[in-house]
């Protein structure tokens, strides 16, 4: 076997995805604890010096060691960069391992009663039983019955939620997706912060030739005196032509073609509100969305709908029935009992 | 109303105890009684304070706590009717009133109603809100079931304590219903987040650690389904995440204020 065939086999190991888990969590739980430059600054040399001044004043000295170390820049910290490659690759060794076995469970799934006890099934013999019976308790209870016939022998195979088992793909490919997206994000994405005074046009710049201008800043309060929402007004320029506007408000951003213009603050003047506002370009943001989807669906579909399958083998004098199920399913056992109760009572 | 809650809480826990230390089947009937009044009375409590301000009771980690309880409560008590089970009440309710404590704890400035921040003004508020609380709730829940499997005599023979078999699958099941719903949370918040600030994720303390208690609680999934991990070490594990889950809760707020870290997050 090649180093190239075992490494790749190496990290489809549960043990190595595992792992990798846990130092994504160190790393997590090490990014929630330091204080964190945030993504909007870090090109920004000017403003990366002011936060980092201000970020030595408030917790000390140490904090010019820690970014120079990487600590304060966690997300592009090269060993936990390394780490979202190793978690991507190593689940998609996992999963095109797996791939056949749970296409194979989902679509071409044996009829042939275990010759075997199989660890996590249950059994119970019964007498006979008619296998229309059987196959009508079954039915009832939301399973899809086949059944196969071999001299005086029957077996009955009947699955519920049987495309279940390609729940876990779905959920290895979600994470793919997101280790994707937040590349996509890292590295093609980019966001640009623009100060615009009142009547005032500003270039948005990255090449996209736009400009924003600031057509007026309201601030709307409650009796109380309080707050209850900034809107700006904004428009969206290409050369003297007005391509987008409208109302932009601290969650109703403006969008025109992949971009969003996001209300990030504003100071007063006099004449109006000076306006920041945020450009952003970000390429993974529908792949986030998409891996998102499918790790909830992935996710619920397998904690909410195991794959569980009765085998029955109905023979002269007998009936033995098995239940198992995909993963680990506590009502397997109980099913069975009510199963052979219901039965027992035809 | 945080009060009477308490109080109903207490007692649910002293007639569980009674129920599963002597046996006797009016404590047990009463446990559940205490732990319904407290259910009933939150929710009423929750619902009078939402329409007084006019919003979802979500906006503050005084809020948040008692959505949290709520949710605990509520499914606490739905896996105590379908599994017709009480031994384990107490577990379940020693956790509710350690996130009541919590929210007790909060001085009357936090407790007051306030208008909605402009930043909250947003349908995503209910949604990430809710299913964090949810979330939060059942692996409240599971988190009792393990401790009660740790310091569970073991074996299937004393007649007062559950078998261990039953506590394992409340425990699965707690947690079964919890983890979507956390999942859920986090899309919803990476979703909210881009609409608010133009992206799904900053790596805010909150957010950090809220992906710290995921990565913790499918350690456990992995653990159970593919190396077979059952019994008290199992129960550690979800003990554990669920400190994580808590100190999410309350140690990262607490950090943020102390030592002045930056979030945007209120709860």
């Amino acid at each position: 076997m090649s180093t190239l065939r075992r490494v790749w086999r190496f990290l489809g190991r549960m043990g190595v995805a595992s792992s990798l888990l846990f130092l994504l969590l160190l790393f997590s739980l090490l990014g929630s604890l330091l204080p964190q430059l945030p993504p909007s600054i870090v090109g920004n040399p000017a403003r990366r010096a002011t936060w980092l001044a201000a970020a030595r004043e408030r917790w000390g000295p140490a904090i010019e060691g820690l970014y120079r170390w990487g600590f304060l820049t966690l997300s592009r910290f090269p060993l936990f960069v390394a780490l979202l490659v190793l978690t991507a690759l190593s689940t998609l060794s996992c999963t095109l391992s797996r791939w056949r076995a749970a296409w194979r469970q989902a679509f071409h799934r044996s009829l042939r009663f275990p010759a075997a006890h199989l660890p996590g099934s249950h059994t119970v013999t019964l007498p006979s039983l008619p296998a229309a019976d059987l196959r009508a308790a079954l039915e009832e209870r939301g399973y899809r019955v086949r059944a196969a016939s071999e001299g005086e022998v029957t077996c009955l195979r009947a699955d519920r939620y049987g495309l279940s088992g390609l729940a876990t793909l779905v959920t290895h490919l979600a994470v793919l997706l997101l280790v994707v997206a937040y590349g996509l994000s890292g590295w093609l994405g980019w966001r640009a912060e623009v100060a615009v005074g009142p009547g005032e046009v500003a270039a948005v710049g990255r090449g996209t030739g736009l400009a924003v201008r600031n057509d007026g800043f309201t601030v709307a309060h409650y009796p109380d005196g309080s707050v209850a929402d900034y809107r700006a007004q904004v428009a969206l320029l290409a050369g003297d032509r007005v391509v987008a506007e409208g109302v932009v408000r601290v969650n109703g951003p403006l969008r025109f073609r992949g971009l969003g213009v996001y209300l990030m603050g504003f100071r007063e003047r006099e004449g109006g509100g000076v306006l920041t506002l945020q450009v952003v370009h970000d390429p993974g943001e529908g792949v986030a969305l998409a891996g998102g989807l499918l790790l909830l669906a992935g996710v619920t579909a397998t904690v909410y709908l195991p794959h569980r399958w009765v085998i029955a083998r109905l023979e002269r004098g007998q009936t033995v029935l098995t239940v198992r199920s995909s993963g680990r399913d506590d009502g397997v056992e109980a099913e069975l009992t009510a199963l052979a109760r219901e039965l027992a009572g035809c | 109303m945080l009060t009477a809650t308490y109080i109903f809480l207490w007692a649910a826990l002293v007639l569980y105890g009674l129920h599963l230390l002597g046996g006797s089947d009016w404590a047990g009937w009463g446990g559940t009684g205490g732990a319904v009044a407290a259910w009933v009375v939150l929710t009423g409590g929750l619902a009078i304070r939402g329409l007084r301000a006019g919003h979802w009771p979500l906006t503050n980690r005084y809020e948040f706590g008692l959505c949290f309880l709520w949710a605990l409560l509520a499914v606490h008590l739905l896996l105590e009717i379908s599994a017709g089970e009480r031994r384990w009440g107490g577990f379940g309710i020693g956790v509710a009133i350690l996130v009541a404590t919590t929210a007790l704890a909060h001085p009357p400035g936090e407790r007051a109603i306030y208008p909605l921040a402009p930043a909250l003004r947003s349908v995503w508020l209910p949604i990430h809100g809710l299913t964090a609380a949810v979330g939060y709730g059942a692996c409240g829940v599971g988190a009792g079931l393990a401790l009660m499997r740790t310091v569970h005599p073991g074996g299937e023979r004393g007649p007062k304590w559950p078998p261990v078999v039953s506590v394992e699958r409340a425990m699965g099941r707690a947690l079964g219903l919890g983890f979507p719903w956390l999942t859920l949370s986090i899309l919803s918040g990476g979703i909210w987040a881009e609409v608010a600030w133009g992206r799904y994720w900053g790596w805010d303390p909150k957010e950090s650690w809220s992906l710290v208690v995921w990565l913790g609680y499918l350690l456990f999934f992995h653990l159970r389904a593919v190396r077979g991990w059952r019994g008290r070490r199992l129960a550690g594990v979800v003990v554990a995440a669920f400190v994580l889950l808590y100190f999410g809760f309350v140690g990262i707020p607490a950090l943020v204020r102390g030592i002045r870290l930056e979030s945007l997050h209120g709860f």
